[in-house]
């Protein structure tokens, strides 16, 4: 069955993330279809034959009180109007303000039924400032919203930013929404495809969801395994980023890379709990976390263990060129691991997916996943998943977006083997709550 | 509830013209000689239909909203359009006759004129304004949120507009005096002026429809629509509304105490949505049609009788009773209008 439904592309971003430049770009590169774009901020845009509309934020609430069913009133007036010729537009942009929320802008395309029938949401585009978004995560709110809604990023303007910044920028906006594509840019150049042909809301891409971001986020960006060998275990660092660093170590029965992944789980909560703090020249014991502090002159501190240890870092070595040494020889980690980091900053937008070997219960993850948009809906940005519910033999794919959802059976398991995914983006996710949750699901 | 399909009961009609885009608003000339045919693209067509010539006027582009035909000048057309422009047009000369900008910003969504013909009223994104002689008499703006549909009181002493929030009714003879607020939390689409003056009722975003009585300022709600109305008629005297927000075709019945806690009738065409429907100017012939592109007639006097059918070419956009209630025409998705003659 083919969708005749006209694709609808929404650029959201930040004033001077450079999305009017991108804007141009599409019109100018696409000058051989016939586009409509429906803007909020004046910018100087357009092309000939191309179709430019002023809207103004209209925020309806349903009578129902929901404030999940809010949509943009003035997005359904001129998406209806728009859809009234003959020869329909080959696509719609719809630019936002830098201040808007997408929620009700995509919830428009589930709530109305008429433009549903005439037009399909393709994507959420958003575009940050590489260089200043580092302040607007932290001041507006909104930017953290666009980036949980967003199906694409670009990190835009990175020839004003080291390269350090940009893979950090990567790391953190990859934690807030573990979905999303990101692109670097520098002025919005990047394949046109990419940006209006990306099926964001479409069920057969679910399908597509990737296991890959699926491991769990970790309080700390590096882990070692050391072996014993008499004398204590030092770690000399110099001055970092940060005036200090929290520190575990935890005994292990040999210092190879599997017990350090079987570490992993231990060491999370140690490692959340309240440290202690350790000036420079200090020890710290196996399995309290410890906060040295790093001054100008930089730190030391020793481990103090009879046996193999395994060392977490709150960051990895480079940042404070940390090495280690026994006595005056200098010691080699057997193994190492290193994490994506967890910022501070996006703590209250993050992604959480998670996975279930074998078959769900459809009666017990339907009162789950209800009570869980019922309660936390305002939270939930967005939601995608692939699910093996009991007894049937195809894949159920649905997506969502705060409390509305849609979904329907996809392609048939056959041989391969039956799981369960799902990914929520959202506002103070408790993914121990989430994972409880879900595992309760199980058949 | 009374619910009946129609037997396919076919009638004859005549498609006329194919027009260079898509039909959003038809209005017949006083003498019922001549159509006007506003397009989305925003061409405006005058249609002679006896002699099914087009004359095409330059109209609004990039679109083309609304089109109102004077009732008391014969060659005289009013249309709104996506050029924020109220336009009025010599339909014998085929030529535009004064123009006047409303907004830079917002679009000209309805022309309508007072049922006497002496002021034209048009309303673009939060403004209502009132025309006399081609110029701006008043401008109306406080509704706090953009206006979608406009209507006169049946001898023309006030202007009902709707918006989110409720409707707000204005008098052009008291242009300084407060309007009258009828609050909703709910975002109203189309609204119309019952002919006896008592209510006006408005099709909503939240699949409802409203009786707003205007006495009182108190209204009744119908809820349980499938979708969205945006299709609302009142028969000729005001007892009877007929509604849309889906497949069925739904009538009210206003006498007596009001359609509080009454069964409507229904009727059913073709199982796609409902896209327009008009009762006819005299009696009580009601006229819709479908997305899926048919044109049904209905005696709603005989609620046991069937429709009479006419397939379109397309997806109905627009439709109009002749003033004498004798034709409709029928706007569809491929540029194509049909008129029907009703049987007596």
């Amino acid at each position: 069955m083919t969708d005749d439904r006209v694709p609808v592309t929404v650029l959201t971003g930040f004033l001077g993330s450079g999305k009017t430049t991108l804007l141009n770009r599409i019109l100018t590169e696409e000058h051989g279809k016939r586009i409509a774009v429906i803007e909020n901020e004046f910018g100087e845009i357009g092309v000939d034959n191309d179709l430019v509309v002023n809207a103004d934020e209209e925020i309806f609430e349903m009578n129902n009180g929901c404030i999940c069913c809010t949509v943009r009133g003035d997005l359904i007036r001129i998406l209806s109007t728009l859809m009234r010729r003959r020869e329909k537009f080959d696509h719609i942009l719809i630019e936002t303000t830098g201040l808007a929320d997408p929620g009700p802008v995509a919830q428009t395309f589930f709530m109305d039924d008429e433009l549903a029938e005439r037009l399909r949401l393709d994507g959420i585009v958003t575009v940050v400032d590489a260089k200043h978004v580092w302040q607007h995560v932290d001041d507006a709110p909104e930017v953290a919203e666009q980036v949980a809604f967003a199906d694409v990023i670009l990190m835009n303007k990175i020839d004003l930013v080291d390269p350090a910044d940009v893979d950090r920028l990567e790391g953190l906006l990859g934690t807030m929404n573990a979905v999303a594509t990101l692109h670097r840019t520098t002025h919005g150049d990047v394949d046109i495809d990419a940006l209006l042909a990306i099926g964001g809301f479409s069920l057969e891409h679910a399908l597509e969801v990737n296991p890959a971001f699926l491991q769990p986020t970790y309080p700390f960006e590096w882990a070692g395994a050391f072996d014993s060998d008499g004398d204590d275990l030092v770690i000399d660092l110099d001055a970092g980023p940060d005036g200090t660093i929290d520190l575990l170590a935890l005994s292990v029965s040999d210092a190879s890379s599997a017990s350090l992944d079987a570490l992993l789980g231990v060491a999370t909560p140690i490692f959340t709990d309240d440290p202690v703090a350790v000036a420079s020249g200090g020890v710290m014991v196996p399995g309290h976390t410890a906060r040295l502090e790093v001054g100008e002159q930089g730190a030391s501190i020793a481990v103090h263990a009879s046996g193999p240890i395994a060392l977490f870092t709150q960051h990895g070595p480079d940042e404070f060129s940390m090495r280690f040494r026994r006595g005056i020889s200098s010691a080699v980690p057997t193994a190492v691991r290193e994490f994506a980091p967890d910022h501070e900053h996006d703590e209250s937008v993050t992604s959480v997916g998670l996975t279930l070997p074998g078959d769900l219960d459809e009666e017990r993850l339907q009162q789950w996943l209800g009570g869980l948009l019922q309660e936390k809906g305002v939270d939930i940005f967005r939601s995608k998943g692939v699910l093996s519910l009991k007894g049937q033999p195809e894949r159920y794919v649905f997506q969502g977006v705060h409390m509305l959802m849609d979904g329907t059976f996809g392609k048939p398991w056959g041989d391969e083997e039956r799981r369960s995914t799902m990914v929520f983006i959202g506002r103070d996710l408790d993914r121990g709550d989430l994972e409880r949750g879900f595992a309760a699901c199980r058949a | 509830m009374r619910s009946r399909r129609t037997e396919p009961l076919r009638m004859a009609a005549d498609r006329l013209t194919d027009l260079p885009g898509l039909p959003v608003a038809i209005d017949w000339s006083p003498d019922g000689s001549r159509i006007a045919v506003a397009l989305g693209e925003g061409a405006v067509a005058v249609v002679d239909v006896e002699a099914a010539t087009t004359a095409i006027l330059s109209g609004h582009p990039p679109g083309a909203t609304s089109v109102a035909w004077s009732p008391r000048d014969p060659y005289l057309i009013a249309t709104g359009g996506l050029d924020g422009a109220v336009r009025t047009w010599s339909a014998d000369r085929g030529a535009p006759v004064n123009a006047l900008l409303m907004s830079d910003t917002d679009w000209v969504q309805r022309v309508a004129w007072r049922p006497d013909g002496l002021m034209l009223a048009a309303i673009a994104g939060t403004a209502l304004m009132v025309l006399e002689d081609g110029e701006a008499r008043h401008r109306f703006d406080d509704h706090g949120s953009t206006l979608t549909d406009l209507s006169w009181h049946p001898r023309g002493q006030a202007i009902a507009v709707s918006h989110y929030g409720g409707i707000t009714t204005w008098s052009p003879r008291h242009p300084d005096g407060a309007p009258r607020r009828f609050a909703w939390k709910g975002s109203s689409l189309r609204l119309a002026w019952s002919p006896d003056g008592r209510y006006v009722a408005t099709g909503d975003q939240d699949s409802t429809v409203h009786f707003w009585i205007m006495k009182n300022g108190k209204d009744l709600q119908m809820w349980g629509y499938p979708r969205k109305v945006q299709e609302l008629s009142w028969d000729s005297v005001g007892r009877h509304l007929a509604t849309g927000g889906g497949p069925d075709a739904i009538v009210w019945d206003c006498g007596g105490t009001g359609p509080a806690g009454t069964e409507p009738t229904v009727f059913e065409v073709d199982g796609t949505p409902l896209t327009v429907l008009a009762f006819a100017p005299v009696g009580r012939i009601l006229a819709t049609a479908t997305d899926g592109g048919t044109l049904a007639l209905w005696d709603t006097a005989d609620a046991t009788g069937d429709g009479q059918i006419v397939d379109l070419s397309g997806a109905a956009t627009a439709m109009a009773w002749s003033p004498d209630g004798s034709r409709v025409a029928v706007g569809d998705a491929t540029g194509g209008v049909t008129v029907a003659r009703v049987d007596r």
